[in-house]
């Protein structure tokens, strides 16, 4: 995982998980608050209905006892009651009454439980119910909800019972007021309330209480029919958590977008971050892969003063000393080169000079023989002196190409090849062609240099044929580009024996030759020269099939 | 509650019954000429003595509305109180049951009893002065509603010749339906001219009020003012001259006033009980000994008795029967419901006292459903039960079987009560009579 992943990863960690943690929480709490909040709500609201249904009980009392009193001077009344005069009023008593009472319900019953009159639904006179005022007795504070029965519909009331005497006849009223939807939702005043009534066997018991604040009442119940009993209702209170469900969705979406917005803006600083750490490592890496023995020129530059800006400081210092480094291993290379030469001079001479100076021991000898020996000895050895001569003449023209001097001026390529190849000659076992592009660039380089480079690369395939016949061949052409413009490519290729591995690691080692005579220097120099042209010196064999070395110089203009 | 005074001794209803229920008995060889009895209006006829003070107008309260487009055949008490007033018929039938000249001055039939030929008054005219023709009869009667006369023919000006598709003894009542009445239309298309004694034009009749006109001397203008929303007491302070009403808190206030004077209308409503026959369902336990057992009448508010007999769709030759044999059964709703027609009191208290009673099956609850609603679910016996007001007596039992009875599936019908109405008059202004279907007419003083 690259060092960008990481930051990036890290901040987004460090950022998002205390935001998701804040975010649950809050969420967590809110939700105990409020659904504490509404159960608290819920108890307050049965405790008013409680309160409400009380009310409305002590309201229908009284309106009874109004009643009664009512009833009781009544002598229309009284004579139809217990006379049996004007049924016809006293149908419609209880329907009028109920109406100036302001009830739902009212039913007037005889000392037989026979209904005389019924203001809910006039005409069912005469029926038998006394179910309904027996188990109104039995109610608690003698209130209770009542299936009321119409000719249309039932209704549902709440109702008391209350009775008054007449000629020494009982008589019982039922009144209530109707407990309709309309009387349920005028209880539940908050829209977020409601109140529902569950009678027994109603799906409503079923209610789940986990999931909402629920609350109820329980209130006596008489169902309709002529085997009702005294049962049990239910008022449930419910608050909706539809509201805390949309604050959950609110903080929900609240939370998300702030978690979006901060891993946006945690990502953006995380690259920015990163970039800035790692965009210079990552320079310094490429830099420093740039770094070789024959490219020290890389530059470490840096004006931060934090640990990166030292740390390229560092691989300056570093660059710089390697810098130093290389130029002394340079002379001590060069020192080292400069004794082995001299060695070599010295040894060289040294085997120029012995037979020329054993030639004078002898002529000395020969001297003091006599005179006449002299110019015999010297006849015998004069073609060692000159051999020897020869030798040192040889070496000495030798060591003379070492190192030219330099003119760098561009030189056209081409015209060097030919050249150099005109003064190599042609041997006779050996082919050696030119085939030179057109258009080729000027090389910059000192025309002298490059002949030389040619004389000990065309000399070394001539040699690598050893007298079999073979081809040298020595083209041009066009190269890569170096430093924005164009190379020159040179190959020279021989069809030779080619290179063992040993001898390519070795082959531009100072003084290492496999040619007798051969003094070693030859392709030491020709590296030196190209490395000092700017140039690159490459090299591809292949053991019996030849090889080829490429010399690759920069173009005028480069 | 004023009391009930009765028009004819129970043996005069007997006898009056008896003769239409006769009515339409086989044909006697003899040939019947009319008028054979006295002219009907008669003082055995009249609820209200003559006027005291001759009146230029009277204002008549009626409590529906009334629509020309219905003329001459009403569809409600106002509209039969209005078009009494201004169609005629060729006879007419007084309370009693006798058949009397009207549009017809005298009548006979051949001696099969089937052709009738009348011949018209000679004074007949229409509203606009036109005389009456054998011509206009036989155009009038070109849309007849009635199955009992197969054809009509003029024999000359005044002469017109009606066949019957059964035989008559006597002159059959059918000829004073309101079916049969002499109109033609008017030139605006407005309310048809007719030949009774009072006209209306489009210009005289608004939905509120309709003003008719008398054409012969000696009458008041009738201004019928239509209040449906009104507290009829109210009417009655206003004041109005005429109110038929069975609003009993009206017809109490009215005995409070010395001004007014209130008489019982003949008993003309029969409320019955209709229940379709259905599949797999027993229909509902009610007969007659029930309904007067549990004295029925009691839960209608207003004046009402235990239906009595005889009843027109019984006994009526060539019409169909209710109970229709053979009428596969409906099926059984998946509501059981008494349902009556909203807006009439005395159809939602019956409905309600059999709900109470259990009489039509349990769990079965009282319905009142839009007039409209309630015709089509009559017709189509969707319904469990029905409660329906009749006309207690008619004058083509046919026609009327087939306005208010189903057609088309076979059907109990239990009479539950008869109830009937008042008319409340200013003392003194107005004479009335009333004819055997209980409608009101304003005679001459």
């Amino acid at each position: 995982m690259t060092l960008r992943s990481r930051i990036l990863l890290g901040f987004g960690a460090v950022v998002l998980v205390p935001l998701a943690v804040f975010g649950l929480r809050i969420r967590t709490e809110m939700a105990n608050r409020l659904t504490a909040q509404y159960q608290q709500r819920v108890q307050s609201l049965v405790a008013i209905i409680r309160a409400d249904l009380a009310q409305q009980a002590l309201g229908i009392a009284a309106r009874l006892d109004a009643l009664k009193d009512g009833i009781a001077t009544d002598n229309r009344f009284r004579l139809a009651a217990l006379q049996g005069t004007d049924q016809r009023y006293l149908l419609d008593y209880a329907g009028s009454a109920m109406r100036l009472a302001g009830l739902s319900l009212l039913q007037i019953q005889d000392d037989q439980g026979r209904i005389i009159s019924s203001g809910h639904f006039r005409n069912e006179y005469d029926r038998l119910a006394p179910e309904l005022p027996r188990l109104l007795t039995r109610a608690p504070e003698g209130t209770a909800l009542v299936v009321a029965r119409t000719a249309e519909a039932q209704f549902l009331a709440l109702a008391r019972l209350d009775s008054l005497r007449l000629g020494g006849r009982r008589f019982t009223l039922a009144a209530g007021v109707a407990l309709d939807s309309g009387f349920l939702a005028r209880l539940a005043r908050d829209s977020e309330l409601t109140v529902a009534l569950a009678l027994p066997g109603d799906t409503l018991a079923a209610v789940d209480s986990a999931g909402q604040a629920v609350s109820e009442l329980i209130v006596p119940f008489v169902a309709a029919g002529d085997s009702a009993e005294l049962g049990s209702a239910r008022i449930v209170v419910q608050h909706s958590l539809a509201s805390l469900a949309a604050l959950r969705r609110g903080v929900d979406l609240s939370f998300l977008a702030a978690a979006v917005v901060t891993a946006a803006i945690a990502l953006l600083l995380a690259g920015w971050l990163s970039a800035r750490i790692s965009r210079p490592l990552a320079e310094l890496a490429r830099k420093t892969t740039e770094i070789d023995m024959d490219r020290l020129d890389v530059v470490f530059e840096n004006a931060r003063d934090d640990e990166v800006g030292a740390l390229t400081r560092l691989l300056g210092a570093m660059t710089e000393r390697l810098r130093g480094g290389a130029v002394r291993l340079r002379e001590a290379e060069r020192r080292i080169a400069m004794g082995d030469l001299a060695r070599q001079v010295n040894h060289d001479i040294k085997n120029g000079l012995i037979p020329i100076r054993n030639v004078l021991r002898h002529l000395v000898q020969a001297a003091g023989e006599g005179p006449e020996r002299l110019a015999g000895a010297f006849q015998d050895r004069a073609r060692t002196v000159e051999s020897s001569v020869s030798y040192l003449e040889t070496l000495a023209a030798n060591y003379a190409r070492l190192y030219p001097q330099p003119a760098r001026e561009p030189c056209d390529v081409n015209e060097v090849v030919r050249e150099t190849l005109r003064r190599i000659g042609s041997s006779g076992h050996a082919t050696v062609r030119a085939e030179l592009a057109d258009g080729l660039p000027r090389a910059r380089t000192d025309s002298l240099v490059l002949r030389r480079i040619l004389e000990n690369l065309v000399g070394n395939a001539v040699d690598s044929l050893e007298l079999l016949p073979g081809t040298v061949t020595v083209s041009t052409r066009v190269g890569g580009t170096t430093d924005g413009g164009a190379a020159v490519r040179i190959t020279v290729a021989d069809t030779g024996k080619g290179m063992t591995k040993p001898e390519l690691e070795r082959a531009f080692d100072d003084f290492y030759t496999t040619k007798p005579g051969g003094t070693g220097l030859g392709l030491s120099i020709v590296r030196r020269l190209v490395l000092d042209a700017n140039g690159a010196l490459r090299v591809e064999t292949e053991r019996g099939a030849g090889t080829r070395f490429i010399v690759e110089l920069p173009g005028e203009g480069a | 509650m004023i009391p009930a005074r009765p028009l004819l001794s129970p043996a005069r209803r007997g006898a009056v019954l008896l003769a239409i229920a006769l009515s339409g008995c086989a044909p006697s060889p003899r040939p019947a000429v009319g008028p054979a009895e006295p002219a009907p209006g008669d003082a055995a006829c009249q609820i209200v003595s003559g006027p005291e003070v001759r009146r230029e107008s009277l204002l008549v309260a009626v409590t529906e509305p009334v629509d020309p487009v219905h003329a001459p055949v009403p569809r409600n008490a106002a509209e039969r109180l209005v078009f009494a007033q201004l169609y005629e018929t060729l006879v007419q039938v007084d309370c009693g049951g006798r058949v009397g000249p009207a549009l017809a001055r005298s009548w006979m039939a051949d001696r099969a009893g089937r052709r009738w030929t009348f011949t018209l008054r000679e004074d007949a005219r229409f509203w606009d002065g036109a005389p009456v023709t054998a011509r206009d009869v036989v155009a009038s009667w070109a849309s007849r509603d009635t199955t009992a006369v197969a054809s009509v023919a003029a024999v000359d000006e005044r002469t017109v010749n009606a066949l019957l598709t059964r035989p008559a003894e006597t002159l059959p009542p059918l000829f004073a339906d309101p079916a049969l009445a002499v109109r033609k239309s008017a030139p605006d298309r407005g309310w048809p001219i007719g030949t009774g004694a009072f006209w209306v034009g489009a210009a005289t009749a608004s939905a509120e009020a309709v003003r008719a006109a008398p054409l012969g001397a000696g009458l008041p203008v009738i201004v019928f003012r239509v209040v449906p929303e009104r507290d009829q007491r109210d009417l009655l302070d206003e004041p109005v001259d005429v109110l038929v009403t069975d609003d009993a808190a009206a017809l109490d206030y009215a005995g409070t006033r010395e001004q007014l004077v209130s008489a019982a209308l003949p008993w003309e409503r029969t409320y019955v009980l209709i229940a379709p026959a259905r599949i797999g369902a027993a229909p509902p336990a009610l007969n007659p000994a029930t309904i007067a057992r549990e004295g029925l009448w009691r839960a209608v508010r207003g004046d009402a008795r235990t239906a009595a007999p005889p009843y027109w769709w019984e006994d009526s030759p060539g019409c169909p029967r209710i109970d229709r044999a053979g009428q596969p059964p409906r099926p059984a709703p998946i509501r059981r419901r008494v349902t009556y027609a909203r807006g009439d009191p005395t159809a939602q208290e019956l409905a309600d006292r059999l709900v109470a009673l259990g009489a039509v099956g349990s769990g079965v609850v009282a319905a009142g459903l839009s007039p409209r609603e309630f015709s089509t679910a009559l017709q189509a016996g969707s319904e469990w039960a029905y409660v329906v007001a009749l006309p207690r007596r008619v004058l083509d039992p046919c026609r009327m079987m087939r306005q208010s009875l189903p057609s088309t599936y076979a059907a109990s019908l239990v009479p539950l009560v008869d109830t009937r109405s008042h008319a409340i008059v200013r003392r003194g202004v107005v004479r009335l009579g009333v004819g055997l279907d209980g409608t009101l007419r304003f005679a001459p003083p």
